[in-house]
């Protein structure tokens, strides 16, 4: 069960998905889109308050045209957290959502109670080679995502190709991206001297197979945050919260309501 | 009717067939020899300054960059050139990639050197740049117009206002602007905007006067475009003067039709093919495109780049014109009079094709093409000498 709403922060439409009842949570979507009340997502519904926005720039959202790094979306979402009233919220971001949810702890780390990163961007490591993403065509781009095919397939069967509407949505998620991932590619290279300010707990999930940013980016957010613990998901991609669903819920309810890493 | 010669400098050694999945970007520059770039340079700028001994009204370089389908990154370079070895013609750059450079004055200060050492000859091209030099120069694609719009403003103003200024846009953020020398012609030299035909750039070319030109499209595009550049022209309160209207296409002269189009086959399928092969992922990075020019991309996907054109295609749908002189100069005066373009810029040396072939083009296009339409579509200003 959810809810769609529109919020409108400081004159800016922002669509949300809403759940459930609880301790608040939010999550931040990635460079794919949001707008959609994935499976993890009722999921974790059953215990918190859970909210899904669509960032500006993506699906239904409006745009932001001042924004144009990803530190300047999460003062937007300082905004929003004060426009709905929320002092301190739980975070859950995958990719570029982690980056997101990093840049926002390194803001105000006390309106932030714990936080889970997932195949988060946000960093760079040296000597780790990744696939540029901006020259994948569709297929590729898939593809590149999950290591369990049958996702692939499935994602392939339900997209519906040719639609005008379809493609111009995905080229605007695209564009948005783009726009805060161009270049630097995907990071923040000022996060590094920052990242002390990020005092709370930390849990960060990766796939074992993530071939968007590999294992080694997970490893070096352990290293680099004060208090992180890694937790590798077997059998995985880029996109644990989705191709692994139960035991990313189970990770984060045990990490959420426990302080289990 | 005024004659330009056009080039891209293409390498013309890339193996046919080449594993590589683009001639962009990513295409190993090991694969460019300078020991033969050093004579091809020299091949390349003797035909242009042969074009001035046979009577063009100009010449024309241009830039892109990470790729061996031009190979002019700094056409302003190539410019300097040609003011040396010519003495007459307009040297037209077509265009500068104004967004490409991270402070535009630098562009207003070339330019102006350039119009003062070729005294007043120069024709000054803006182009945002392809969607592959947004991945060469990691620059945001989406900002491309913006930046485009932001440059342009700068180095009009910095060519025109007597006094140091300020400039704080949103890209540029300048104490002085205050560039010496400054240019021969007044106002400033004449703006050409090369395009593919995008509805936003016909319009903004139409608001500012400036002269519309539509590079290697279809016939159909190309009557398309020019139709709506001068209902755009209406729009702004003027009607569109032949001078603003320039079509860039190769052209490939023969004895006869058949002659030419197996002569032109190979350099015309190398060059539509063989060099501008990209993923179109590199060709349209996200937000290059417009969401109504993405619409209108959509709408006719077969194209330039993204899947393979054969010579056949490229000469049935008006990409490229090819046969007798007759045949050619028989074209372009039913085109001339149907869309009514003033400014003609034959691309003559292109592809794979060889010096003696090229030289052999210049000079049968100079001599059997260009009298018969010299007449063609002078405005008024022409007429009386004014442009």
């Amino acid at each position: 069960m959810h809810t769609v709403e529109t919020v409108n922060v400081r004159g800016t439409n922002v669509r949300l998905l809403q759940g459930g009842e609880g301790p608040v949570l939010i999550y931040f979507h990635g460079a794919a889109g949001g707008g959609e009340w994935l499976p993890f997502l009722e999921q974790l519904s059953a215990h918190y308050r859970v909210l899904a926005p669509e960032h500006p720039g993506f699906g239904e959202s409006d745009d932001l045209p001042d924004v144009d790094s990803m530190q300047d979306l999460a003062f937007f979402y300082l905004d929003f957290l004060d426009q709905l009233g929320i002092e301190k919220v739980g975070v859950i971001g995958s990719s570029l959502g982690g980056w997101l949810a990093l840049e926002l702890a390194t803001l105000a780390p006390h309106r932030v109670s714990r936080m889970v990163i997932t195949g988060s961007a946000g960093i760079r490591v040296e000597g780790v080679q990744l696939t540029d993403l901006f020259m994948l065509d569709d297929r590729e781009h898939l593809e590149i995502l999950f290591h369990d095919e049958s996702f692939v397939q499935n994602r392939l069967a339900a997209a519906s190709i040719g639609d005008t509407e379809t493609v111009l949505l995905q080229a605007r998620n695209r564009a948005s991206v783009a726009h805060l991932a161009w270049n630097p590619y995907f990071h923040n290279p000022k996060l590094r001297q920052r990242v002390h300010r990020i005092t709370m707990p930390v849990l960060v999930v990766w796939g074992e197979h993530d071939r968007v940013f590999p294992l080694r980016y997970g490893e070096e957010f352990e290293r680099i945050l004060p208090d992180a613990k890694l937790r590798l998901v077997r059998d995985c991609g880029h996109l644990p919260a989705q191709e692994k669903s139960a035991e990313f819920v189970a990770l984060t309810h045990n990490f959420f309501s426990k302080g289990v890493r | 009717m005024k004659f330009l010669l056009q080039h891209l400098m293409t390498w013309p050694y890339v193996p046919e067939n080449s594993s590589y999945p683009q001639a962009w970007v990513t295409y190993p520059h090991s694969n460019y020899d300078p020991k033969l770039g050093e004579e091809l340079y020299e091949t390349y700028l003797n035909q242009l300054v042969h074009a001035e001994e046979v009577g063009f009204d100009g010449v024309c370089v241009n830039e892109h960059h990470q790729t061996a389908y031009g190979t002019m990154p700094s056409p302003n370079i190539m410019a300097a050139m040609l003011a040396a070895r010519t003495k007459r013609v307009k040297i037209a750059i077509l265009g500068n990639a104004i967004p490409l450079r991270n402070n535009p004055q630098r562009i207003a200060e070339e330019l102006a050197m350039l119009d003062v050492l070729s005294h007043g000859r120069i024709i000054s091209g803006f182009v945002r740049g392809i969607g592959p030099e947004y991945h060469s120069f990691s620059l945001d694609p989406t900002q491309s117009r913006s930046r485009f719009h932001e440059a342009h403003d700068l180095i009009i103003r910095a060519w025109t206002e007597p006094e140091p200024f300020e400039f704080y846009g949103k890209h540029y953020k300048l104490r002085y602007v205050n560039p010496w020398p400054r240019p021969v012609q007044e106002p400033h030299p004449p703006i050409w905007i090369p395009s593919q035909g995008s509805v936003e750039t016909i319009d903004w070319v139409a608001e500012h006067h400036y002269t519309y030109l539509q590079t290697y499209s279809s016939i159909g595009s190309v009557r398309r475009v020019f139709n709506e550049f001068k209902e755009a022209a209406e729009r702004h309160g003027y009607q569109a003067s032949p001078n603003q209207l320039g079509w860039a296409l190769p052209i490939y002269l023969a004895d006869t039709d058949e002659k030419a189009r197996q002569e032109a086959k190979r350099p015309l399928e190398y060059l539509f093919n063989d060099v501008f092969k990209m993923p179109p992922s590199v060709f349209f990075p996200p937000g290059y495109l417009t969401p109504q020019s993405m619409a209108r991309v959509l709408a006719n996907k077969k194209g330039m780049g993204t899947s393979r054109l054969t010579a056949e295609d490229l000469i049935e749908k008006g990409y490229v014109l090819v046969g007798t002189p007759e045949t050619v100069r028989g074209k372009l005066e039913e085109y001339q009079q149907d869309f009514g373009f003033g400014n003609l810029l034959p691309m003559l040396s292109f592809g794979t094709m060889n010096n003696a072939a090229a030289m052999e083009n210049i000079d049968r296009f100079a001599a059997e093409v260009m009298p018969y339409l010299r007449p063609l579509g002078e405005s008024k200003e022409q007429e009386q000498g004014v442009l």
